[in-house]
């Protein structure tokens, strides 16, 4: 090639320039992104994962959630009308350096507060094991896969799943939620972008209509 | 059948004997992830209006046949294990022939195509049986995607070295260049940042970007690469717009480089990221009209040779589907629209429309064109050419369109929060069932080409194709519009 050269280094300029600006800038602005620490309690928000949150995030990853669900609520759209959220995303809600789920699609309704919409264990289970039992639309898939069946010795295990009607377990038996399971929805249960930062000031109304509000 | 015989160039025989063994390397498991990308879609979009379809094996229910996994794994083999594989095996080709040098590193070439379906193959194993721990690129994670690093880097050092080589310089290979360095580029960035402890919303942006990136700044410009390379050389005419090519080429990697962030719209992100790459995106559209309207011209000024060549068919069907690709990205980049049409299947209908549709469509023309050459055997027999172009035209407009037209439909009732989610759900079911005929028509058309080669290989045996004249070669690099 006559310019290779020029050609190169020419493509180098272009990209480069807005390699820059696209991922190095924002890397170095956000990588300074700190909590909003209380001086009194020291609590900080948004809060510490927990190890079992963690680990519910690799499951997330695992079965590819993220491909169903989005993470990120919009403002000025319907994200906040549908009760998705009491206001729009900011970049320190996503402060922790875990894995960050924006979705790419919203086959499946936006999960950024699902544990202040949904936030029974219970349910997720149930949900999990069998969307339809709870939402016969659904169009999301089941996850027994994450569930053990075994038998009942002594007493009914404390962990064990409610299930009713063809996805009740057979008598002696009963539907227990394995470990990813339990971590996966500690993970859900985890989702809650409805405290208030200095960026994104949050109406109490808002929250108190979330808690009251639509399911998942 | 058609052209193919009429452009041998180069003293070509040489040369891709050189390149015989890498480039099959890089196509045959291509071929093979086609397959599974094929069945795989069909068994998606069953599901996704079906969700007990296929959830258990043997009557337990197992994971690796769950939707999100098997979805993960359709994206990982349609873009590396497919169209990344025949890019790479079709660009170095056509690099090594317009350069006129035969393949000296092989064996860094056929390493390349080796760890290329490897990390590929490590990947998805990976994601099947739940390993998968953190974020992936387009459904390959880390431990997969360091193995697919190491293949590029093999992969642009050659193709960087073959056009340092070469004495000649022709529009196609403008595009080859830059797409090998942004490969690398951008695949470095990406193992480089995940495996640090970054804020999350740079690891949000940086899959993005990185997904927007690959799409816009290796395959796409790979298959402009194979265009300009395959059009002037069979109908051996000058681009009619050579001169415009380079502001093509320029204003392509200018727009691309900044459109990592299209689809971000309301991201927790500067507003400003999102804008530059929703313009960016937009904007886009000038470098593909140049592109079409000289690879159109091109064609236009030998009717015959389009009539005859069903390669010639494959790209100018290629460029159609570039062209409806840059008039979506205009549509998701319009401010008012982009909020409605992102996070939808229109996201994914823009990047099938330039996966499956432009580059697969290139790609199978630079296959059905260069493996006789390759070979050294007769060209394919004109009916199974045709049948499979059809089938696949016939299933990639249906799937394009249907995702699409479903996108704007799911972005719309979306947008209207008095519908429940449910709602949402039942309008988007009957453009789900429109996807398993398109999935049909798709599955077809590889079980089509498979049949082609094995029928091709079955009657041509090893007949070999004759040299071209030293004056024939000269023709056929005018007319691919050598630089001044």
């Amino acid at each position: 090639m006559k310019r290779f050269s020029e050609i190169f280094l020419g493509v180098a300029v272009v990209f480069g320039i807005a390699w820059l600006a696209t991922v190095a800038v924002p890397y170095t602005k956000f990588v300074q992104l700190q909590p909003v620490v209380d001086e009194e309690t020291g609590d900080r928000t948004p809060p510490v994962e927990s190890g079992l949150v963690r680990r519910g995030a690799m499951v997330y990853a695992a079965q590819g959630c993220a491909g169903c669900h989005s993470q990120r609520i919009r403002g000025g759209g319907a994200d906040i009308d549908r009760g998705w959220g009491v206001r729009q995303s900011v970049p320190r809600d996503y402060w922790e350096s875990g894995p960050v789920f924006w979705g790419s699609s919203r086959i499946g309704p936006d999960l950024s507060n699902v544990g202040v919409r949904q936030p029974s264990a219970m349910w997720h289970y149930q949900h999990l094991y069998n969307p339809r039992s709870l939402n016969p639309d659904s169009i999301m898939p089941p996850f027994r896969y994450l569930f053990e069946e075994r038998k009942i010795v002594g007493q009914v295990s404390e962990d064990a799943v409610a299930l009713f009607g063809k996805d009740a377990p057979k008598p002696g038996y009963e539907v227990v939620p394995t470990m990813d399971a339990k971590a996966l929805v500690a993970y859900l249960l985890s989702r809650n972008q409805s405290y208030a930062l200095p960026e994104a000031p949050v109406k109490e109304e808002k929250q108190e209509a979330q808690t009251a509000g639509s399911k998942p | 059948m058609d052209a193919n015989n009429k452009a041998d160039w180069l003293g070509a025989e040489e040369v891709d004997a050189s390149f015989r063994r890498v480039v099959v390397g890089f196509w045959a498991p291509a071929f093979f992830w086609l397959l599974v990308s094929g069945a795989l879609g069909f068994v998606l979009s069953v599901k996704l209006y079906k969700p007990d379809f296929l959830t258990t094996f043997f009557g337990y229910p197992v994971g690796w046949l769950s939707y999100g996994r098997l979805f993960e794994v359709w994206q990982a083999v349609t873009v590396y294990g497919w169209a990344g594989s025949m890019v790479l095996g079709a660009g170095i080709w056509m690099m090594g022939r317009m350069a006129g040098k035969v393949l000296s590193n092989r064996l860094t070439v056929g390493a390349s195509a080796w760890l290329w379906h490897l990390g590929l193959g490590v990947g998805v194993w990976l994601v099947l049986s739940g390993g998968v721990q953190d974020l992936s690129l387009l459904g390959l994670p880390r431990q997969g995607l360091a193995m697919v690093w190491i293949a590029a880097v093999l992969w642009s050092w050659s193709v960087l070295k073959l056009l340092r080589q070469g004495k000649k310089e022709f529009v196609a290979q403008w595009y080859g260049l830059g797409a090998a360095l942004c490969l690398v580029w951008i695949l470095t960035t990406v193992l480089f940042l995940m495996g640090r402890p970054i804020s999350g919303v740079v690891e949000g942006l940086l899959i993005h970007w990185a997904k927007q990136s690959l799409v816009n700044l290796f395959l796409v410009p790979m298959g402009i690469a194979m265009a300009y390379y395959l059009v002037p050389v069979i109908v051996k005419k000058r681009l009619p717009l050579y001169s415009l090519a380079a502001v093509g080429f320029w204003s392509w990697f200018f727009f691309a480089s900044w459109s990592g962030a299209h689809g971000l719209t309301g991201a927790p992100l500067p507003l400003w990221l999102s804008t530059l790459g929703m313009t960016s995106s937009v904007l886009l559209l000038v470098p593909i009209v140049v592109v079409v309207l000289n690879l159109l011209g091109s064609l236009q000024s030998d009717p015959k040779a389009m009539i005859e060549s069903w390669v010639l068919r494959f790209v100018a069907m290629g460029l159609a589907f570039l062209f409806f690709g840059g008039l979506a990205h205009v549509a998701e980049g319009i401010s008012n629209w982009s909020g409605v049409l992102s996070l939808t299947y229109f996201s994914l209908g823009e990047m099938t429309v330039w996966v499956m549709g432009f580059v697969t469509l290139v790609s199978l023309g630079a296959f059905y064109y260069g493996l006789p050459y390759l070979l050294q055997k007769k060209p394919f027999e004109e009916k199974g050419v045709r049948v499979h172009f059809w089938s696949t035209v016939y299933g990639t407009a249906t799937l394009v369109v249907l995702l699409l037209v479903s996108g704007i439909v799911q972005g719309k009732t979306i947008a209207n929060h008095e519908l429940t989610f449910n709602q949402v759900i039942e309008s988007g079911l009957p453009y789900a069932r429109g996807r398993v005929i398109a999935a049909l028509f798709l599955l077809m058309a590889w079980g089509v080409v498979f049949l082609n080669v094995l029928k091709w290989v079955g009657i041509n045996g090893f007949r070999m194709c004759s040299r071209k004249s030293e004056d024939e070669k000269q023709v056929v690099m005018e007319a691919q519009g050598e630089a001044v």
